[in-house]
């Protein structure tokens, strides 16, 4: 990270990366979603990329509009297709910035493929407030110490009428509950920063920081890969860092081991052991 | 935000506990503010009595068993850190896995992790010969285990990481083969000065003399370590306890056989959960 990289993801508790994914790995991205979106319900599933369907009582989602024949909002476990989905999990464009803001041993704890329609919306949620602490937000002895930093990466052109990204800048120290909690981001709120991503951008958060996307008005459907770390001792979001079958051979280390976790309790040297 | 009540008076603004139910059980426990007090400005708790003598003596016998003749779900490590260590220890049945879920333990736990959210992360038990030397763990912001951290905000609530209870099966009154700790030092912000020093030239280091079947709960983030034994060998009971996504020290992943016949007990069971961040249904509190 640059001296300003660092200043800037302190002072607001994210940045917004410019052209992460270059115009091939956008396409080759796309493809294999374009294509599971041919496929029915069952079909997807038995390639192991299940469609879960967001639903009204969702406390966070407004689930946007699906007309007759079209795939509602939904949700997709990318991992267990593989693919180039694998090549997210060490992308060299991003995680180098993961490894300073979690500032230890980390692993990949959730990636998920997130299709949203008109109409949909994401409410805010999150806070230093909140104490959340598998969310914390840290920064001691001049370094990150951040327990959980997601990226979303922007397969879609996304402007602030098309549903973007949005986050109350600062708030990842915020004393105070935040006030907006579970409403829908209004991009003219003065708190409210609605941050518009270009296909192949990439947004990288802390999670302390209270984040939504602001109501799509737009008619494009919103895709977004989000990839979320951790340090090792995590545990994973349920199953959402599950692999497709022969991952572990294809896998280089580095991709093995932010999958599998390494060791847990690093720093666990003999005299430290409890 | 808010627009007011129907009788036009301004109402508060939603909280994120209003909307999401995302962490249970804070505040739930009674620990009296003595308490809280006490650990939060030392790092550890005494809790006495937590066996009974016949607790501790099927105990010291469980162990002499599985030390002659260790199951496969128990790692011997004959050189740990402290001396010879029985890991996973709660799968030798009898008061070894019954004193991973003591109420009076749990009580604080629940109040000094995260209220409902916490686990066992690990087991072990503690066998020390005499004279064996101990390390004083570093403690405080030098610490390199982040899992270790200690946090308690001004409001007093508390997030503690790694919590660990520690139960002696040996009577260390006399401080010969005591716990030991550097009270205060989980807050502290300079590393401790003591990495070559013998324990006892350690000044601040204050012994925590024990009756056997009593035990100490104490925050990671504490430098602490263990006076040698001078003629017999001790043994300690030491459990390790975290946050619900806190994920399972190597080798004390619990067995079928364990989970199944703990299953009917809701405080065995509930710290054997596999780790997770929220419970089940927790993020369904309120239909928007």
């Amino acid at each position: 990270m640059t001296p300003e990289e660092r200043y800037l993801f302190d002072l607001h508790g994210y940045l917004v990366l410019r052209g992460v994914l270059s115009p091939d790995m956008r396409r080759r991205l796309n493809e294999p979603i374009d294509y599971l979106e041919t496929l029915d319900d069952n079909q997807t599933t038995a390639l192991g990329a299940e469609r879960k369907y967001r639903t009204s009582d969702n406390v966070y989602a407004k689930t946007g509009n699906s007309p007759e024949g079209s795939l509602g909002d939904y949700d997709c476990e990318v991992l267990r297709y593989g693919g180039p989905f694998e090549e997210l999990i060490d992308l060299p464009q991003t995680l180098h910035y993961i490894e300073e803001m979690i500032g230890e041993s980390s692993r990949l704890d959730a990636a998920s493929f997130m299709s949203r329609n008109s109409g949909g919306a994401f409410r805010f949620h999150h806070g230093y407030a909140e104490l959340l602490p598998y969310s914390e937000y840290a920064f001691r002895d001049g370094g990150f110490k951040c327990v959980s930093v997601k990226i979303g990466y922007a397969l879609t052109d996304v402007d602030v009428e098309d549903g973007c990204f949005a986050v109350i800048p600062g708030s990842h120290k915020s004393n105070f509950t935040n006030p907006l909690v579970g409403q829908i981001p209004d991009p003219a709120h003065p708190l409210v920063q609605p941050l518009p991503c270009k296909a192949g951008d990439a947004i990288i958060f802390s999670e302390d920081l209270s984040h939504g996307a602001v109501e799509n008005h737009g008619l494009k459907v919103r895709r977004t890969l989000f990839y979320s770390y951790a340090p090792a001792f995590h545990c994973t979001w349920h199953d959402l860092a599950m692999t497709a079958a022969g991952f572990e051979e294809r896998a280089n280390p580095r991709r093995l081991e932010l999958i599998q976790g390494p060791s847990p309790f690093a720093h666990a040297a003999e005299a430290d052991v409890p | 935000m808010s627009t007011g009540d129907s009788e036009g008076s301004p109402m508060k603004p939603a909280t994120e506990a209003d909307v999401f139910d995302l962490q249970i059980g804070l505040g739930e426990s009674e620990t009296p503010v003595e308490d809280k007090h006490f650990f939060d400005t030392t790092g550890y708790l005494v809790l006495d009595d937590l066996l009974t003598p016949d607790q501790v003596s099927q105990a010291q016998d469980t162990l002499v068993r599985i030390e002659a003749a260790t199951p496969e779900n128990i790692t011997l490590l004959p050189e740990g850190p402290y001396g010879c260590e029985l890991v996973n220890i709660i799968e030798g049945r009898g008061t070894v896995e019954d004193a991973m879920a003591l109420p009076r333990v749990l009580n604080y736990v629940q109040e000094f992790i995260w209220g409902r959210q916490y686990r066992l992360v690990g087991s072990r038990a503690i066998l020390r010969a005499p004279r064996r030397y101990s390390w004083l763990t570093q403690g405080g912001a030098a610490d390199p285990r982040r899992y270790a951290r200690y946090r308690c905000f001004g409001d007093g609530q508390f997030r503690c990481l790694m919590l660990t209870c520690l139960i002696a099966l040996a009577d260390t009154a006399d401080g010969a083969g005591a716990f030991c700790a550097i009270s205060a030092s989980h807050k502290a912000n300079l590393p401790h000065p003591y990495e070559n020093t013998d324990l006892n030239a350690v000044e601040p280091l204050c012994n925590v003399p024990l009756r056997a079947g009593s035990g100490v709960l104490f925050t990671e983030n504490l430098s602490h370590a263990f006076k040698p034994p001078t003629r017999e060998a001790h043994a300690w009971l030491s459990y390790q306890y975290g946050p619900s996504y806190m994920v399972n020290w190597p080798g004390c992943e619990p067995s079928t056989d364990l989970l199944a016949r703990t299953a009917a007990d809701p405080a065995k069971s509930h710290l054997l959960l596999e780790p997770y961040y929220h419970p089940t249904g927790s993020q369904k509190k309120q239909k928007m």
